[in-house]
């Protein structure tokens, strides 16, 4: 099927048109020389820098890197014939700032000539600061949530056994169900934030999926009155993250439980290198695409959750080097998670 | 006595109350240096220790405890709503934030004599 390849039209060969483009392209390029001479740069490369094309062409290429040592490994490699991809390194400015860049090179060689290299460089400063104040943002929703929620989660606790004449302790009871939605809501953000743009840290360890999936399906039962029956078939043994399967598995059961309609059922596999656990039940889920389940803030209809407990099923199980899927039809609603039993 | 070391004034007196509450003699603590001082004042079964705090954080708290042979043998529950703080944190019993009731009573139980 493979056709001879389009024609370049003659217009992109004209030098002058070429140089346009290059110019205002909106990623940096610049070409060194065998010795770190900068030979030529886009106004992308040197701009955000502060600096003018007199102040930056024709100068070393170490004098405006702020890690000597980066810079010596990426020219060593480059002269090496190596290829770099995304390297991070840190620019300097001309006001004495740093940028945070990443930068892919390879050299034209002609024969065995080093002529100049091809730099391409990214600037991934605000992106830098975007996940830093996401950090930060973690830390203080963790910090400052979990300590009035500690006061709240105990004292009403006590309370409650220490005893209240109605309606006083239907009023409690009400209170301490709302504080549990609250408790969970505070997990599902900081689990969603954290999983932004980086990766689920993991604790693995020797895990029976089988015992785990019983003794959740038995508290989702007693939590939300419903009926899921569960059954199990081969070995469900492996090596996984138990706190995070817990709330993936978690998340899964109560979802059935609050959005689907009876029949429940639960059922976990295991075969061969990777298990399987399926969670259907009756009705199917309307106003959204089977896809747009698991996105984040999907089921924005809920009143029960901001629609992340779904999306942190996929995160977990895609961390573990899994999947999760979604079958909708036939009157019902088909979960099901694959995790493969070890690592990859 | 149970001395409950954590500079969140609401946590620290609640955990007071709740315990009082339970029959065990306990008091609070701001920070690691003034629970340290407390120590050597009075007789303290068990440390519920928060682990970031101002002044003297729990760590430090911990470092200077095992220092003093009068004090090293206390024990010490950490508690923290930095949980990966409190995976850092070397000993038995830990506590993650928000704390439940069962799970308060389940830490004191295994390391404090019934009141």
């Amino acid at each position: 099927m493979a056709g001879a390849p389009p024609q370049v039209p003659s217009f992109v060969r004209e030098p002058e048109h070429l140089m346009d483009f290059v110019d205002t392209a909106a990623i940096g390029l610049h070409w060194v020389g065998p010795d770190g001479t900068i030979l030529w740069a886009n106004r992308a490369d040197y701009e955000p820098l502060g600096y003018t094309a007199e102040e930056y062409i024709g100068h070393n290429i170490q004098e405006f890197h702020a890690d000597d040592a980066s810079i010596q490994d990426i020219l060593e490699r480059l002269a090496a014939g190596q290829r770099i991809h995304d390297y991070p390194a840190r620019l300097r400015c001309k006001d004495g700032s740093v940028r945070s860049v990443e930068i892919t090179s390879s050299v034209l060689f002609k024969g065995s000539k080093f002529v100049h290299t091809r730099c391409y460089t990214r600037d991934v400063t605000e992106r830098q600061r975007m996940q830093e104040a996401r950090d930060r943002f973690v830390a203080v929703l963790g910090h400052d949530l979990r300590n009035p929620l500690t006061s709240i989660t105990v004292g009403l606790q006590m309370i409650a056994k220490a005893g209240l004449p109605e309606p006083q302790a239907e009023i409690l009871d009400r209170t301490q169900r709302s504080v549990q939605r609250v408790n969970k809501l505070v997990e599902d953000l900081i689990d969603f934030a954290k999983t932004m743009g980086g990766q689920m840290p993991l604790e693995r360890q020797q895990v029976d999926l089988g015992r785990l999936c019983a003794r959740l399906v038995a508290e989702t039962q007693t939590a939300h009155g419903v009926e899921l029956p569960f059954e199990q078939e081969g070995d469900l043994r492996g090596s996984w993250d138990p706190d995070r399967l817990e709330q993936a598995l978690s998340n899964l059961f109560v979802n059935a439980a609050v959005h689907g309609r009876p029949p429940h059922r639960v059922r976990a596999v295991g075969h061969g290198d990777a298990v399987h656990v399926e969670v259907r039940n009756g009705g199917e889920l309307t106003g959204r695409d089977a896809r747009d389940v698991f996105e984040p803030f999907g089921h924005t209809t809920s009143s029960t959750g901001l629609g992340l407990g779904l999306f942190i099923v996929r995160q977990i199980v895609e961390a573990h080097g899994g999947d999760a899927e979604v079958d909708i039809g036939h009157g019902e609603t088909a979960f099901q998670i694959r995790l493969p039993r070890e690592a990859a | 006595m149970i001395l409950v070391v954590d500079d969140d004034h609401d946590v620290r007196e609640t955990l007071v109350t709740v315990l009082q509450m339970q029959g065990f003699s306990a008091a609070g603590a701001r920070d690691g240096a003034e629970a340290l001082e407390r120590m050597r004042g009075d007789e303290v079964s068990l440390v519920l220790l928060d682990l970031m705090m101002p002044v003297m954080s729990g760590f430090r708290f911990r470092e200077e405890q095992l220092k003093d042979p009068r004090l090293a043998e206390v024990p010490v529950v950490a508690m923290s709503a930095d949980w990966n703080a409190l995976n850092a944190f070397d000993g038995p019993v830990r506590l993650r934030k928000p704390i439940e009731l069962e799970a308060l009573e389940g830490a004191v139980g295994t390391c404090a004599p019934a009141p």
